[in-house]
C-alpha cells in the first residue's frame, strides 16, 4: 500500500467498558464484536497515563497544531468525577503546553449532573449527548436492562447543558426508519444544540439493517432535509452540511462522509490501540491492531495496514464507488459499512443506495448556477488572445470573486457599520454597488482583511462611495488608509492626522462636514478613442505590485500621462489590433509607478486588481503599448486561473525562466510568464518592420525561442491538468509558425548571446 | 457526425454565480468554496470540532 502515514488527530480514549443502559442497538455490546467482555471496565490510571504520554510524542514529532481527544464508553461517565477528573487534568497538562486540544466526552446523559458538569466546566470539556430524538423515538431503543425509560433523566441533562452553552457541543441521534422524521428533528431541534448527528445505524452487507423500502434511509433523512431547509437551518445538521460542502469541493465534517483520510485511533480501557469504533459491528476482533501504549508509539499504530487502507480516499474505494457521480461527498460511505465476508471492505456501502439518493437529492435542491468559460473563449485565450466577449467573461467571475471576499470581510465585527449600509444599498442600487465593487484595488483590500493585514472598517468608505453614485443619502464614519479618505471610484480626501472622518451623501454630492478644509483630490481619467481608465493615484490599496506607487501626480504629470497613453493606445489599435478587444473591455486602471531606480522600465499587474496595470513612465508610446499589452497577459491569466485548473497546485517543479532569472519558477509562474511572453514575442514580431533600429528583430528571435522553451518545459512538467496541456498547445499553436518565420543571421547571433548570457546569470544568481 | 467528436460547448467551473445573490445571502459555502480558490494559503477552512460521532 504505497501511502505515507497520516498523523493522527483525533483520539478516542476508553475511559469505561460498560453501560448503564442497555441499549440493543449499541454496536458496543449487540454487534459482531465481543472484545469488551475481555477489557477492563474502566481505564487505570497507569494505562492513562500512557495514552497521554504517546498522544504527546505524538503531536511533538508531528507538529501538530491541535488535536481532538474524546472520552468515551461505553459510558465514560461512570468511571467517576475522581478518575475522570485525573485523566482530564493529565490531559491538559500534558498537551495544553504543546498544542490546542479539543476535549470532549460523549454520554449517554443519564448520569449528567452539575457535579460532572462543573468538572467539565473547569477543565473546558465539551459534552455531547446521546439522544434518539423524542420518547417515543429514544425509548425504542435506549432503556435501562429492566426495560425502564431513560428519557427524562436525559433530557434533564440536556436542559442542564443548555444552561451552560460554552460545553455543549451537540446531540447524536440514531437514525431508526420506524421512528417519525419530523417528530426526531423537532424534538431535538427544540433543544437547541449546537450540532446534531444523525447516524445510520451500524450494519454490514452480512447483518444488513432493516429496510422497509429500497432506500428508506434516504427517504427518512429528506423528510427530515426538507423541514430543516424551509426552517432556515435552525440547527447545524453535521450530515446535511457535510454533503453541502463537500458537494462545493470543501471537505466533510463526520468520518461517515466525504473523501478525507482517516486520523482517528481508538485507546480502549487496557491500552490496546483500536482502528475505529465502527468496525465492531463487521467481525469479532476487527478494529484490533495487536498494538498498544506500553509498548508501541502511535507511529507503529499509523503505519498498521488497517488504519493505512482507510487513508487511501478515491484510490482505496471499490470501481463502483470510484465511478459514482456522487463519491466526493459519500466517499464511500462509513468503512465499516462495506464490509461483506468475502470480499472485505473492497464493497460500497450497505447504505450506498441511501447516500446516493440523499446527495442527489441535496445537490439538486441546492443547485447554484455556476460560472463557465464558453469553449470558443478558452480557445481565444489560450491562442494568447481574447475579444470583448472572452474578456468580459473573465470580468463576471471577478465579479463573483469580489462579492464573496466583500461577504467575508463584512463579517468582521469593525466592518459592521459599512457593511450594514452596502447590503442595503446592493437590494436596492446594485448597478451603483457593481461600479464600486468592480473597481480592482476592492478585491486587493478584502484580501489584506481576510489575511488580517488590513481595516476592515474601510468597508464604510467602499459604502459610502457606493451611496454617493447611487444619490443615496448616507451619514457614516469613514477611515483613513495610508494618510487618506479615500472613497474608491471618485478620489480621496486629504487625511492630515486623523484616523476617521464623518461622511455625509446627498443626491451624489459628499462632504466631511468635520473638516470641511481637506483637500479633494479627484480620480482622474486617461481617455483613447473607444476606451477611458482611471489615472489611479490615490488609492491607498495600490501598493501591490512589487515597485513603489507614485503619489499624486501633479496636473503636468497626469497631462503627460494621457498623451502617452493615448499614443500608446493608437500603436495597438493600429500595429497589434489582436489586443485591443480585450484591453477595451478589460482594462479599468493604470497606475503609475516610480521610475526605477537605475533606469529602465517597470511594469506589473497584481493578481488581486483585475484591470489594473501598474507602470512607469514609459520612454515612448510604443514602450507602454507593450507593457500594457504585457500585464494585461497576466490579467487575464490570472483571472482565467481564479475560474479553471490548468495546473496541479500541488505540483512542486520549479523551472527555469529567462525572463525571472534570480531564481527557478513555480509552474503557475512559468505559464505566466509564458503567457505573458508570448505577447512580447509578437509585438516584436510586428514591431521590426515598422521603425526598427535592429533591436525588434533580436527581440523577437530572442523571445520566441525561450518562449517556445518554457512551453516545451511545461508540457513536460507533468504538472499540467488536461485543461491545462489543452491550453498550452493552443499556445503552441500561435507559437509555432513565428519560429519559421526568416531573422537576419545578426540579430540571431545576437539573440543566443542574450538567452546564454540569462543562463549564465541565473546560474550566477542560484549559486 | 460521430458524437465523440462534438466539442463541450463550454468549460465548467465550480466556482458559483453570486453576481445575482445579494450580498447579505451570500452563504458560508459557497463563500468558502471561492475563498478556498483565491486563498489557498488562508484557513477559510476549519472543522469545528472532532469528526468523530459515533453514539453511545
Amino acid at each position: 500500500m504505497n501511502v505515507p502515514a497520516v498523523p493522527f488527530r483525533q483520539f478516542v480514549l476508553k475511559v469505561h467498558s460498560r453501560c448503564d443502559l442497555a441499549c440493543d442497538h449499541c454496536y458496543v455490546y449487540e454487534h459482531a464484536d465481543q472484545s469488551w467482555r475481555r477489557r477492563p471496565a474502566v481505564m487505570a490510571d497507569e494505562t492513562a497515563t500512557w495514552a497521554v504520554t504517546r498522544i504527546a510524542e505524538h503531536v511533538k514529532s508531528h507538529g501538530l497544531g491541535q488535536v481532538h481527544v474524546v472520552l468515551h464508553g461505553g459510558e465514560p461517565l461512570l468511571a467517576g468525577r475522581g478518575r475522570l477528573g485525573r485523566l482530564i487534568a493529565e490531559l491538559r497538562g500534558g498537551l495544553d503546553e504543546l498544542c490546542a486540544l479539543d476535549l470532549r466526552v460523549h454520554t449517554n446523559g443519564t448520569l449528567l449532573d452539575d457535579r460532572f458538569l462543573d468538572l467539565f466546566e473547569e477543565h473546558d470539556v465539551k459534552v455531547g449527548v446521546s439522544l434518539d430524538g423524542d420518547r417515543a423515538a429514544n425509548d425504542r431503543h435506549r432503556r435501562y436492562a429492566d426495560g425502564r425509560s431513560s428519557y427524562d433523566r436525559v433530557v434533564r441533562a440536556v436542559e442542564r447543558l443548555r444552561r451552560r452553552p460554552r460545553l455543549y457541543a451537540g446531540l447524536l441521534c440514531t437514525i431508526d426508519v420506524a421512528n417519525d422524521p419530523v417528530a426526531v428533528y423537532r424534538a431535538l431541534a427544540d433543544l437547541e444544540p449546537p450540532c446534531v448527528d444523525f447516524l445510520l445505524p451500524h450494519a454490514t452487507w452480512d447483518s444488513p439493517p432493516p429496510r422497509p423500502a429500497p432506500t428508506a434511509y434516504a427517504d427518512w433523512l429528506i423528510e427530515i432535509f426538507e423541514l430543516w431547509s424551509a426552517e432556515g437551518r435552525r440547527v447545524p445538521v453535521r450530515m446535511f452540511e457535510s454533503i453541502l460542502r463537500t458537494s462545493r469541493g470543501g471537505t466533510s465534517l463526520t468520518e461517515s462522509l466525504g473523501l478525507e483520510p482517516a486520523d482517528l485511533v481508538v485507546i480502549e480501557t487496557d491500552g490496546s490501540y483500536e482502528q475505529a469504533d465502527s468496525l465492531k459491528a463487521a467481525y469479532d476482533g476487527a478494529p484490533a491492531t495487536g498494538l498498544d501504549v506500553f509498548r508501541h508509539d502511535l507511529d507503529t499504530v499509523a503505519r498498521h495496514t488497517g488504519v493505512l487502507a482507510r487513508q487511501q480516499g478515491l484510490g482505496g474505494l471499490c470501481d463502483t464507488c470510484r465511478a459514482c457521480p456522487v463519491v466526493d461527498s459519500c466517499g464511500g460511505g462509513l468503512y465499516a459499512h462495506r464490509y461483506r465476508t468475502g470480499s472485505g471492505f473492497a464493497n460500497p456501502s450497505v447504505y450506498s443506495a441511501d447516500l446516493f439518493a440523499l446527495i442527489t437529492h441535496v445537490r439538486r435542491r441546492t443547485a447554484m448556477p455556476t460560472h463557465s468559460v464558453p469553449a470558443a473563449a478558452m480557445d481565444a485565450l489560450s491562442a494568447g488572445y481574447g475579444g470583448e466577449e472572452d474578456v468580459r467573461c473573465l470580468a463576471a467571475a471577478q465579479r463573483t470573486m469580489r462579492r464573496a471576499l466583500l461577504s467575508g470581510v463584512g463579517a468582521q465585527e469593525s466592518a459592521a457599520a459599512g457593511w450594514e449600509l452596502i447590503t442595503r444599498l446592493d437590494a436596492g442600487h446594485r448597478e451603483a454597488v457593481d461600479a464600486v465593487l468592480d473597481h480592482p484595488y476592492v478585491r486587493e483590500w478584502a484580501v489584506r482583511c481576510l489575511r488580517h493585514d488590513g481595516d476592515p472598517a474601510y468597508l464604510a468608505n467602499i459604502a459610502g462611495a457606493a451611496a454617493v453614485r447611487a444619490g443615496v443619502a448616507a451619514d457614516l464614519v469613514i477611515t483613513a488608509v495610508d494618510g487618506v479618505f479615500h472613497l474608491p471610484t471618485l478620489g480621496a480626501f486629504e487625511a492630515g492626522r486623523a484616523a476617521t472622518a464623518r461622511l455625509v451623501a446627498e443626491s451624489g454630492r459628499f462632504s466631511l462636514p468635520d473638516m470641511p478644509d481637506a483637500a479633494w483630490r479627484p480620480a482622474r481619467r486617461l481617455t483613447a478613442p473607444g476606451l477611458s481608465v482611471v489615472l489611479e493615484d490615490t488609492d491607498p490599496h495600490r501598493h501591490c505590485h512589487g515597485h513603489p506607487a507614485s503619489g499624486r501626480l501633479t496636473e503636468a504629470e497626469a497631462a503627460e500621462w494621457q498623451r502617452v497613453f493615448a499614443e500608446a493606445w493608437a500603436v495597438i489599435e493600429s500595429d497589434h489590433p489582436a489586443y485591443a478587444p480585450g484591453l477595451r473591455a478589460g482594462l479599468t486602471t493604470l497606475v503609475p509607478l516610480d521610475p526605477p531606480e537605475g533606469g529602465g522600465s517597470a511594469s506589473s499587474a497584481a493578481r488581486n486588481a483585475f484591470g489594473a496595470v501598474a507602470v512607469a513612465p514609459p520612454a515612448d508610446p510604443a514602450t507602454l503599448a507593450l507593457l500594457l499589452i504585457h500585464e494585461f497577459q497576466h490579467v487575464k491569466l490570472g483571472a482565467l486561473f481564479d475560474l479553471v485548473d490548468l495546473y496541479d497546485p500541488a505540483h512542486t517543479g520549479l523551472y527555469y525562466a529567462p525572463w525571472r532569472r534570480e531564481s527557478p519558477r513555480p509552474i503557475e509562474a512559468l505559464l505566466q510568464g509564458v503567457y505573458a511572453h508570448l505577447a512580447v514575442t509578437d509585438f516584436w514580431r510586428v514591431r521590426r518592420h515598422l521603425r526598427d533600429d535592429g533591436t525588434g528583430e533580436v527581440q523577437f528571435a530572442l523571445w520566441r525561442e525561450q518562449t517556445a522553451r518554457a512551453i516545451d518545459d511545461l508540457d513536460g512538467s507533468g504538472g499540467l491538468t488536461p485543461l491545462g496541456t489543452r491550453f498550452v498547445a493552443g499556445l503552441r499553436r500561435t507559437l509555432e509558425p513565428w519560429l519559421d518565420e526568416p531573422v537576419s543571421g545578426r540579430a540571431a547571433a545576437a539573440a543566443a548571446e542574450l538567452a546564454e548570457r540569462y543562463r549564465a546569470e541565473s546560474a550566477a544568481l542560484r549559486s | 457526425m460521430n458524437i465523440t467528436d462534438e466539442k463541450q460547448s463550454e468549460v465548467p467551473s465550480n466556482v458559483t454565480d453570486l453576481r445575482d445573490i445579494p450580498l447579505s445571502h451570500v452563504s458560508d459555502l459557497d463563500r468558502e468554496s471561492i475563498l478556498r480558490r483565491v486563498l489557498p494559503d488562508t484557513p477559510v477552512e476549519r472543522v469545528p470540532v472532532a469528526r468523530f460521532n459515533s453514539s453511545i
